[in-house]
């Protein structure tokens, strides 16, 4: 077997080889320790960095050509990831639902929960789909309690005017994720609650998918 | 004029009546226009209404509007929309003053004073520059102010949302605005409704939210309520204010201790319902 300087003994060669595959092994578990290092500092993501990222790939999105209807597959695709890594997706089906959410089966949840991340993908796909020199600038921090914290930041569009966005981000099991966003002091949060409260008591919880199905296949036809 | 304003001015006498009477129908509100204590008795009156100012923007406001942004140059778009907005800046300081607010009452009248004067009647807005922001207020919010309940939801025709409580909100528009002074009575008519449309042009964008919503109804009521509560909490845009106060994340933190594994979500009985 070769050594590290190219030469092969006869005697030594299985202790050798015994070193090389320790050096191996170490070489490998420090890769591992590396990669698992990355991977926790990437869930470890501060407040202000789950904030940025999804306001670049929303200013990603803008930037994609194309009108409403043309790019709005390509902006779902940028826009998708952000929203299942950065967002708690369960939570937030939770809150909406309200009292209804007791009443559900666990694939009703599950169920539930996926249309929702597909619903507030599609709401930015749509949404944001022109650039026009938009930018996204982050304003401050503010601990609400242990677990959660808000993030403003300002938006302001290409004619210069300016909206507050404030998120409202908790920290649970796999880091921090965004709960909810407050445009100029509107939670979206509040008014998904009010609005799907609304639908589910006139027509239930198999009427509130139906609906949000709907709308969903709207939006991706370019109907803001 | 003359008649005319004093007409105005003795329907507004009867402001504080009214109000006396929402507070003593509704006794005093520790959270005033929170989404969890949303009154809506007349329901079924509101949603009709809500249905004809839905269709009435479909069928008029909204062609009108197109057919004003189109033939309007943006930048003259936008001092219409400015000279209209200081036009009913009174509004502001009248309520500044109603809710003894003296550093707004300043800050306001300064600004209303700079942009009619720097700023051309109006039609620029030069007092934003110089710091004077931009106010919003609505009598809703000075009578929660002076602790009076807000009382029932309500839908007016044309004008939207509102709660008993800022009623007197409408006529303290009206004799607040100095358009009202002027003559003949056909400019007035004239300059008034280019507001309206120059108004409802620039409110496009909320209403397509409104219609695009899964539930109209519930979104527009949800979100007047939010707007009166921020407004009443504090509307300047520097005012540290947390807009998540109403939402009940409390309720989803695991009971036993905020350090052990957070579990799968699971439902609590006492959950509050969704606004209604």
């Amino acid at each position: 077997m070769a050594n590290a300087d190219g030469s092969v003994e006869g005697k030594d060669a299985p202790r050798a080889g015994s070193r090389r595959l320790n050096r191996i092994m170490i070489s490998t578990m420090a890769l591992g320790v590396l990669v698992a290092a990355t991977m926790v500092r990437a869930d470890d993501a501060a407040p202000k960095e789950v904030v940025d990222e999804l306001h670049a790939a929303l200013i990603s999105a803008m930037k994609v050509d194309g009108d409403a209807a043309a790019g709005y597959q390509t902006r779902y695709k940028i826009v998708e990831p952000v929203i299942d890594k950065r967002f708690d997706i369960p939570l937030i089906s939770r809150l909406v639902l309200g009292a209804e959410w007791a009443k559900l089966s666990e694939a009703q949840r599950t169920s539930f929960g996926a249309i929702m991340a597909r619903y507030m993908t599609a709401n930015y796909a749509s949404k944001f789909n022109s650039y026009s020199g938009q930018q996204f600038t982050h304003k401050s921090d503010a601990a609400q309690g242990d677990r959660a914290m808000i993030v403003r930041a300002e938006f302001k569009s290409g004619s210069g005017k300016t909206r507050q966005f404030d998120y409202q981000i908790r920290k649970g099991d796999s880091g921090w994720k965004i709960v909810n966003v407050a445009v100029d002091g509107i939670s979206d949060l509040s008014l998904k609650r009010a609005e799907f409260g609304d639908v589910l008591k006139k027509n239930g919880f198999d009427g509130l998918i139906t609906q949000l199905e709907k709308r969903i296949g709207e939006m991706a036809e370019g109907k803001e | 004029m003359s008649q005319t304003t004093g007409r105005w001015r003795q329907r507004v006498c009867v402001l504080p009546l009214l109000t006396i009477a929402v507070a003593l129908v509704g006794g005093c509100n520790a959270t005033p226009y929170a989404e969890q204590n949303i009154s809506d008795p007349l329901e079924p009156i509101n949603r009709a209404m809500f249905d004809f100012n839905l269709a009435l923007d479909t069928h008029v406001i909204q062609p009108v509007t197109k057919v004003y942004k189109d033939i309007t140059p943006d930048p003259i778009e936008q001092g219409i929309h400015n000279f209209f907005t200081n036009a009913a800046y009174p509004h502001v300081i009248a309520n500044d003053i109603l809710q003894l607010n003296l550093d707004q009452t300043l800050s306001d009248t300064g600004r209303f004073v700079v942009n009619s004067t720097v700023g051309i009647g109006g039609l620029f807005d030069p007092a934003t520059d110089i710091g004077l922001k931009l106010n919003e207020q609505n009598f809703g919010v000075t009578a929660a102010k002076w602790g009076l309940p807000e009382g029932p939801y309500l839908v007016l025709p044309l004008l939207g949302p509102q709660t008993l409580s800022s009623l007197p909100d409408i006529p303290l528009r009206i004799v607040t605005n100095p358009i009202i002074f002027l003559d003949p009575f056909m400019f007035r008519l004239a300059l008034n409704a280019t507001g309206a449309v120059s108004s409802a042009a620039d409110r496009e964008s909320a209403r397509k939210q409104i219609k695009e919503a899964l539930s109209p109804y519930a979104f527009l009521r949800s979100a007047y309520y939010q707007h009166q509560r921020r407004l009443y909490l504090g509307n300047k845009a520097d005012v540290e204010v947390t807009p998540f106060e109403p939402l009940p994340l409390d309720d989803v933190e695991p009971p036993p201790s905020d350090t052990a594994p957070a579990p799968q979500p699971t439902p609590k009985p006492d959950e509050p319902a969704p606004a209604k």
